[in-house]
């Protein structure tokens, strides 16, 4: 390795570091992390256990059975805290309040800087609802009837990776547009939302109806939970599996191309208008 | 040798214009007036190696803007600029290497961690071998007394002692140029002298070029030998600070301490008063016990005579008029 390519690796190495030693002084947070990955869990489960026991045993429902809708449910919630990302409001502030000029005149790029530190800062967090999801499932396959296969855990490594992308440069587009939209920060609250709810971190996307379903397949949000959480519960047959991470990649690329050009943009005009 | 040259540099911004009130804000949401506001109008200048430049101007002068486009943030509408013979908003690295910025308002320390973690990262950031960084850093934390500030996180000190670290972190690359905006706002008198020290000393030892921008003229006193000062966007005046007055006019002031309490009707005819005391608290409405008049200089000799001849004068002081007021007019020129 060159000593050019050892000098910009540590610089984003460095940032890595300084995000997790930022999130280890947030002692508080770090000790209610298991809580806040658990309570919507919980929460979930006796919304759905109540649902199920309202109607007939063994009915399923929205293509679920109890079972496979618990795991859903538990899985699902699990991703949406592991992708979730929370930058786009620091982006926005980036642009909005000039924070960014002090990054601009630095000789360091300001993505790679926000992704070390955002991933670095995450970390702590990571392997909390990493360890809550190893749990979850030792709890669902000896409780359910869910069958999490060993087999279906490489398939789920890669949409997971893909996830983490995919949801990384979906939120980072939605913080670029602080370069146009800077009268309007609590849109991005609105769009997180829409997008956790289209992405199934809520629930099955056919909870919204096959028409919507439909539409949102379209769209690569569901990728980022409904996919993964899919994929792990074996509802997926390894033929669309292997479709879905394909599908899942070229989204991947495609959304690294957007978050391009709209940097690239988003620039000129910053450049052009100023914070 | 110039090391930042700037010919006829602009920067326009267009805005809208909103009309107060709930009203006013639904119609802007259909219709909007945009209007051009010129901040900056054919700036041309050019600040020399080692030189310390006072950036000087009202809010809303364009002082930021340039400093600005000079750092390579924002763009310019027109004209051209070069510094380190860089065009600063292509913003090569060669440049970014070797400038450093500090915005008054803006902390580069991370709030949460002690500084010295902010200086690591910017250990990495410029690539600043081990040995130089060190050597580096024991010299800043001398210079700035910097001693047991570098462990506590930067959240739980003082304004003046961010601002010191904030300085100190945009120093360890060495740069050969340094933009300073507004370095002493919001700072008390110690601190802002201490960090005028310095800025001084900085400039001294290792002739870092170095261009601020500050509404506190006591800064630009201690620290800028030249002074460029812009108002609506031109430059009004550039040159040597201890002229401003000079150019501005050729006004004095004569201050007259009385040995016994004079009515006003016989202080007129020596020009206008800037100040004056009264014996009383009571009694300021007809004598006074001290007094200042602003006059022209070549009429100095001429109000002295008369005053001594008229007047129970017990001491007579004559004064440049003071900066500040050189500054306020000048301010006042550019805007008419």
């Amino acid at each position: 390795m060159s000593a050019r390519v050892a000098d910009r690796a540590g610089k984003y190495l460095r940032c890595f570091r300084l995000g997790l030693q930022d999130a280890l002084t947030h002692r508080a947070s770090l000790l209610l992390s298991p809580l806040g990955a658990v309570a919507p869990i919980i929460l979930q489960v006796v919304l759905w256990n109540r649902v199920y026991a309202a109607g007939a045993a063994g009915d399923t429902l929205f293509g679920f059975t109890r079972d496979e809708m618990l795991a859903y449910a538990v899985v699902a919630n699990l991703l949406s805290r592991l992708v979730r990302t929370g930058f786009e409001y620091e982006l926005y502030e980036d642009i909005k309040s000039g924070g960014l000029d002090r990054m601009l005149v630095q000789p360091i790029g300001y993505f790679g800087l926000r992704i070390a530190r955002f991933a670095g800062g995450k970390l702590a967090d990571t392997a909390v609802t990493g360890l809550c999801l190893a749990g979850s499932l030792v709890v669902l396959v000896s409780r359910t009837s869910i069958g999490a296969r060993l087999a279906v855990l490489p398939a789920f490594a890669l949409a997971l990776i893909l996830a983490l992308c995919l949801n990384f440069l979906i939120f980072w587009c939605v913080g670029l547009l602080g370069f146009w939209l800077t009268e309007t920060g609590f849109l991005f609250e609105a769009l997180r939302v829409v997008i956790v709810t289209a992405s199934g971190g809520i629930f099955p996307l056919s909870v919204l109806g096959r028409r919507a379903e439909a539409v949102l397949a379209l769209l690569p949000f569901r990728f980022t939970i409904q996919f993964p959480t899919e994929v792990l519960c074996g509802r997926i047959a390894p033929g669309p599996a292997l479709a879905g991470l394909a599908l899942s990649a070229a989204w991947t690329l495609i959304l690294a191309a957007l978050a391009g050009r709209l940097w690239r943009s988003g620039l000129r005009r910053f450049a052009a208008v100023g914070s | 040798m110039d090391v930042i040259q700037v010919e006829g540099l602009t920067r326009h911004f267009s805005y809208f214009e909103k009309a107060p009130g709930l009203w006013g804000s639904l119609r802007s949401v259909f219709a909007r007036q945009h209007q051009i506001r010129r901040a900056v109008e054919g700036v041309t200048f050019a600040v020399r190696e080692g030189e310390i430049v006072a950036f000087l101007g009202p809010n809303g002068a364009g002082k930021t803007t340039t400093l600005k486009m000079l750092a390579g943030i924002m763009h310019p509408s027109a004209g051209d600029a070069r510094v380190l013979g860089h065009v600063p908003w292509a913003r090569p690295k060669d440049f970014r290497m070797r400038i450093g910025v500090v915005m008054g308002q803006r902390s580069q320390l991370w709030p949460d961690l002690p500084a010295l973690d902010t200086f690591e990262l910017n250990r990495a950031i410029y690539e600043i071998d081990r040995r130089r960084f060190t050597r580096t850093l024991d010299e800043l934390v001398a210079l700035f007394a910097l001693e047991g500030l570098l462990a506590i996180p930067v959240r739980r000190l003082s304004l003046g002692e961010r601002m010191k670290l904030e300085i100190a972190a945009a120093l360890l690359h060495d740069p050969a140029v340094l933009f300073l905006d507004e370095p002493t706002i919001g700072l008390d008198l110690l601190s802002q002298r201490a960090i005028r020290e310095l800025i001084k000393q900085l400039n001294e030892r290792r002739r870092t070029t170095v261009m601020l921008t500050s509404h506190h003229l006591s800064d630009v006193e201690t620290l800028c030998g030249r002074a460029i000062v812009i108002n609506h966007g031109r430059i009004a005046y550039d040159g040597p600070l201890a002229r401003i007055n000079e150019t501005l006019g050729t006004r004095k002031t004569v201050t007259l301490i009385f040995s016994e309490p004079v009515a006003r009707t016989a202080l007129q005819g020596y020009g206008p008063v800037r100040a004056e005391g009264h014996p009383t608290a009571t009694s300021h409405a007809t004598e006074v016990l001290s007094v200042t008049f602003e006059v022209d200089r070549t009429a100095v000799r001429d109000v002295s005579r008369r005053a001594l001849a008229e007047l129970p004068v017990a001491d007579l002081t004559i004064e440049e008029v003071p900066l500040e007021d050189g500054m306020a007019r000048l301010y006042e020129r550019a805007r008419g």
